[in-house]
């Protein structure tokens, strides 16, 4: 029954430090791993053309993978990057993961072959010396595990030469204390108490409790196994001593435990059933610890699927706000088109009906003045025509008597027939040129070129005209003209405007009336007077003078009436030599038109 | 005294017996009547005429402007010119005014603006207007002739002609040929504007023509002219005279 018991309770320490010894060697090599990929710049990069980068993502992957614990397919991966990588350095660590990946899978065999076969390829002196211990360390640990103590020695023993002896870290530790427990398994006490109490010397040297612990009970079951009991006990209770020390809960259990069965061995039920008790305490106090880590890790994973759950709402609600975002910019964007173009179209709209209401409005004006011009024109023909036939009427009676009195021989109707002829032809001659003057001003052909003109030379050859027919009607022409006045005029026009007015004074003034003709400078201006002491205009023939339309005809000293077209050509003609017209009037008295010039500055 | 010669070109025999009778009237010489524009150049080149009327439309073809624009292309034998026209419509007026005529005359025309205009013309050609109608008239040099009114009528006067110029008030006496001609110009312009030709003053009074010196009298102070004239001169003109006769030498 006891060796058995010691059996059991020794392979669950076995089981115990290889599973640490295993767990240990990966984190290890997940560290060694990482070191790569940092140092050795294996993370590859963003851009990932490089050559190198293959076997780089490679091992950088299996990492990942590693990390994650999908060691499915961290064993494909590496099985592949084992395949086309080369160097040993990064060979020998996926190597050594993939023995353990083995072992994870319970593939004890392989991962060993593959421990082993990492040794053969590369020998010991081949690793890194650090690489090396570990892996022998963990070789060791797991042919411990599998009962292969022969070989485990054999693999400790190697590792034990690589080792400082004197030098007190856990690897040394774990290898003499293995190698004891090795030797124990196979019945070999002699060895075994060598080694095991050269661990609990280096133990006790390191002042490690717990190793201490570890060390003084697989001493004790040393003993027990050869049923030294005697020796055992005091070492059991040691043991457990350093196990209370220790407060490592799974070694204080399994000396508890040990404790019990040694008590129920000996008979002394009543310590053994409190070490049992002890003992359950302890496998209680550990299943609760466990369960509240499982509990902890439960509740943990359940924050943090809360907390996933919340960054997923809140990444839901951010693309929700940043939908909404677009939605109203795309929403603004549109308005602003809208607004924009609805604003072209009002633009456009008001621009193309001011333009029409525009061009409207200048076709009506254009109209108004066509038809104005064309009621100017009409009326003027109807004058004309009027005027033209009388004389030239009264030129064929007079042909008519002519003819007659030259028959007759009588001189003196003849003579007076011609003299009646002259005044007619003289004042037809001058309404046409008055017609074909107004013609030429309308229609803005009049030549129109202003010279420099002395204003008596001007004043004189018009009157020099008249000087005849105002002695025919005995009207005494009266002329003073200030020397030395010069205008800028245009002659031609000038001298239509002074031929209508004297032709107007001779016409509407009485035999030995008296027409005066003056110039004189006033302000700067060159004052023209026409004056006579004729019958005279009122007010309202004044103000009608400058128009054609609605005119009243005056009769003159002779009973004709004119057409008045002179004076509107007088007023036009006037205005384009920048001067103006101003005319005064006493019915039965006279009338007085007078021409402001501007003086030509020297 | 020299009348003003005149070239008239006119086809219209009704107003070129009309031109010829006033200008005639008027004191002035028509040298021919010309009623094409060859004849119009021939006669312009052979008699030298002082001013040229001219018609624009000849036999119904603007020569007219066509004989201005010849008179224009010579410097040396240009003349002043006057047109005449029937037409006052602008097209005739803007082709006859690129040829820069000196004034227009407009038919019908009487007399007296025959006259102001042939005065104007020589005004304005001799770059001086309204010097014949100023308060105080006064005369043009064109070439070697002074220009000026004797009356109401326009004269020309060869300078070399001219005699001798005497202070009278407030105007100038102009001495030539055996007529008198009343100026209204004080002496110093006189010799300002006759400066370019053998003219001296002699006197405060007196300005002579260097050619129409007989003798000089230092002894009493005189120059005697070739007609016989005798004018005095002054101290303080004396060095000027001799000066002037040395240089005739």
């Amino acid at each position: 029954m006891k060796p058995f018991l010691g059996c059991a309770i020794a392979f669950f320490w076995i089981a115990n430090v290889s599973e640490l010894s295993a767990g240990r060697l990966s984190d290890d090599l997940l560290d060694e791993l990482r070191h790569l990929c940092e140092f050795e710049e294996l993370t590859p990069s963003q851009k990932g053309d490089l050559p190198e980068d293959n076997y780089k993502r490679q091992v950088h992957n299996v990492h990942l993978l590693f990390e994650k614990e999908n060691f499915d397919a961290a064993y494909l991966s590496i099985n592949e990057s084992l395949r086309s990588i080369e160097q040993p350095k990064v060979r020998i660590i996926l190597q050594c993961l993939k023995a353990r990946i083995y072992y994870v899978k319970g593939l004890h065999q392989q991962s060993i072959d593959e421990y082993q076969a990492v040794l053969d390829q590369y020998g010991v002196d081949g690793i890194m010396k650090e690489k090396s211990r570990r892996i022998l360390k963990v070789l060791g640990t797991i042919l411990l595990h599998q009962a292969r103590y022969k070989e485990s020695i054999g693999v400790f023993k190697k590792l034990g030469n690589l080792l400082n002896q004197n030098y007190y870290d856990s690897l040394t530790k774990n290898s003499i204390h293995n190698i004891g427990l090795c030797y124990l398994h196979l019945k070999k006490f002699d060895s075994a108490e060598i080694y095991l109490r050269r661990s609990l010397k280096l133990e006790k040297e390191s002042l490690d409790t717990l190793g201490q612990a570890k060390s003084y009970t697989d001493l004790a079951n040393l003993f027990y196994e050869q049923y030294k009991d005697d020796l055992a006990i005091p070492l059991f209770e040691k043991g457990l001593e350093y196990a209370v020390l220790s407060g490592n809960d799974e070694v204080l259990k399994s000396a508890n435990l040990n404790m019990a069965v040694v008590n129920e061995n000996r008979k002394s039920f009543r310590q053994a059933l409190d070490y049992r008790k002890n003992y359950e305490k302890i496998q209680q106090k550990l299943w609760d610890r466990d369960r509240v880590w499982e509990l902890a890790k439960k509740e943990k994973t359940y924050e943090l699927n809360l907390k996933e759950k919340e960054i997923s709402i809140l990444n839901e609600r951010e693309r929700a706000q940043k939908a909404e975002l677009i939605s109203q910019k795309t929403e603004r964007n549109a308005f602003f088109l809208a607004s924009l173009f609805l604003l072209v179209v009002v633009v456009g709209t008001v621009w193309a009906y001011r333009k029409i209401a525009l061009t409207n409005k200048i076709v009506s004006k254009q109209k108004d003045e066509l038809q104005e011009l064309n009621n100017t024109k009409n009326q003027l023909f109807s004058i004309v025509a009027h005027d033209l036939k009388s004389p030239v009427f009264g030129l064929r009676l007079a042909q008519d008597r002519l003819e007659g009195a030259v028959k007759r021989g009588d001189r003196e109707e003849v003579d007076r027939v011609v003299n009646e002829n002259k005044n007619i032809t003289d004042r037809t001659y001058s309404l046409l040129n008055n017609v074909l003057q107004w013609a030429l001003e309308q229609t803005n052909q009049i030549s129109f070129d202003p010279e420099i003109i002395d204003g008596a030379m001007l004043l004189e050859g018009v009157a020099y005209d008249y000087e005849a027919v105002s002695q025919g009607k005995q009207i005494d022409l009266s002329k003073e003209f200030g020397r030395g006045i010069q205008l800028n005029v245009d002659i031609n026009s000038m001298k239509i405007v002074l031929r209508n007015l004297l032709d107007n004074a001779i016409k509407f003034t009485p035999e030995s009336g008296k027409i005066y003709l003056k110039t004189k400078v006033e302000r700067k201006e060159c004052i023209i007077t026409v004056r006579d002491t004729g019958m005279g205009m009122s007010e309202d023939q004044i103000n009608s003078l400058c128009e054609v339309s609605g005119k009243k005809m005056n009769q003159d000293t002779d009973g004709r009436t004119g057409t008045g077209l002179g004076m509107v050509l007088c007023y036009a003609l006037v205005q384009r030599n920048q001067g103006r017209i101003e005319i005064d009037s006493d019915i039965g008295k006279g009338t007085s038109v007078k021409i402001s010039l501007p003086l030509y500055k020297t | 005294m020299a009348k003003i010669k005149i070239l008239v070109v006119e086809d219209d025999p009704y107003y070129s017996d009309q031109l010829v009778e006033y200008l005639e009237e008027k004191d002035f010489i028509v040298t021919e009547v010309a009623n094409n524009l060859k004849d119009a150049l021939g006669y312009f080149y052979s008699q030298q005429p002082d001013l040229v009327i001219v018609d624009i439309y000849l036999n119904g073809k603007p020569d007219g402007i066509e004989f201005a624009k010849t008179l224009n292309e010579n410097e040396n034998t240009r003349k002043p010119f006057i047109f005449l026209t029937g037409h006052t419509d602008q097209d005739t007026f803007r082709d006859a005014k690129l040829t820069s005529p000196f004034s227009y005359l407009i038919k019908p025309f009487n007399p007296v603006e025959l006259q102001y205009t042939i005065e104007l013309a020589i005004e304005k050609f001799a770059g001086d207007a309204g010097v014949f109608s100023a308060e105080s008239p006064g005369g043009v040099v064109i070439e070697s002739a002074l220009f000026m009114k004797k009356g109401n009528t326009l004269v020309k006067v060869m300078l070399s002609q001219v005699d001798y110029v005497e202070v009278a008030g407030k105007h100038s006496k102009i001495e030539a040929d055996g007529s008198t001609y009343l100026i209204s110009w004080p002496l110093k312009k006189i010799i300002q504007k006759l400066g370019a030709y053998q003219f001296i003053q002699i006197h405060r009074n007196f300005v002579v023509n260097l050619h129409a010196i007989a003798k000089v009298d230092l002894i009493d102070q005189q120059v005697m002219l070739k007609n016989g004239k005798p004018i005095p001169f002054s101290r303080n003109f004396r060095d000027n005279l001799i000066g002037s006769l040395d240089i005739m030498k």
